[in-house]
């Protein structure tokens, strides 16, 4: 068996790690996504699994063939501007309707929002 | 090359139970904000799918897909979940304009 240090091995080992960690992380935010109680806790697993579940895909597929690297790495940026910002939008439309907290919620830290009308948040 | 066609399908059977999950989560979402936020996860996993297609078929065309794919996704997140605010907001306003009008009677 050949045992030498090779580039293009490490280089494959790498990015099959990445890809393989990414689509995991998938699995994990649909699992999330399903079993999760209430909206916040569904909106939270689902949201930050898939955003580092696509970065290391994105970034695998970039590690593996250097021509797509500076594709993958745009889309990485405009992935981390983007998947925040949604999830951010979803959760206050979530929350200015007053959608139920499951009943493990012991305390919500902006309670004014919801039912003040004062202010620039309408 | 068959070891990394075996990680492919690895790799795709698990986005795919992902994807399944967020469908079975649209499916059976008691309100229309988790329907919304399943939408929204399963069209990050396409565009996460659509960067795998483009290392398997070794085509450079679908990084351009999977940017403005993502794009879309997230104009239509932002659109959808406006929508339901301001949904929000007018039931609110016609409340408050019964709870005025009461308020007035009873004056």
């Amino acid at each position: 068996m050949n045992l030498e240090f090779s580039w293009q091995l490490l280089r494959e080992t790498i990015g099959y790690l990445l890809i393989g960690l990414g689509s995991f992380f998938y699995f994990l935010a649909g699992l999330g996504l399903l079993r999760m109680p209430d909206i916040y806790t569904k909106l939270q697993t689902s949201t930050k699994a898939t955003t580092l579940g696509t970065f290391s895909i994105a970034l695998g597929v970039g590690i593996l063939d250097f021509s797509f690297l500076g594709k993958a790495i745009l889309l990485i940026a405009f992935v981390a501007l983007t998947h925040p910002v949604a999830g951010s939008v979803m959760l206050r439309s979530a929350y200015k309707n007053k959608a139920p907290a499951c009943k493990e919620t012991t305390i919500d830290e902006c309670g004014g929002i919801a039912n003040d009308n004062g202010g620039d948040v309408r | 090359m068959s070891g990394s066609l075996v990680i492919d399908w690895i790799v795709f059977i698990f986005a795919g139970f992902g994807i399944f999950f967020s469908l079975l989560r649209f499916l059976k979402g008691p309100s229309s904000f988790e329907r919304l936020a399943a939408v929204d996860m399963m069209n990050v996993m396409f565009t996460g799918i659509i960067v795998l297609l483009a290392f398997v078929s070794k085509n450079n065309m679908y990084m351009d897909i999977a940017i403005l794919y993502g794009l879309l996704a997230f104009i239509e997140t932002v659109v959808f979940a406006r929508y339901l605010e301001g949904r929000a907001k007018t039931i609110e306003k016609k409340h408050m304009q019964n709870t005025e009008m009461k308020s007035g009677e009873a004056k």
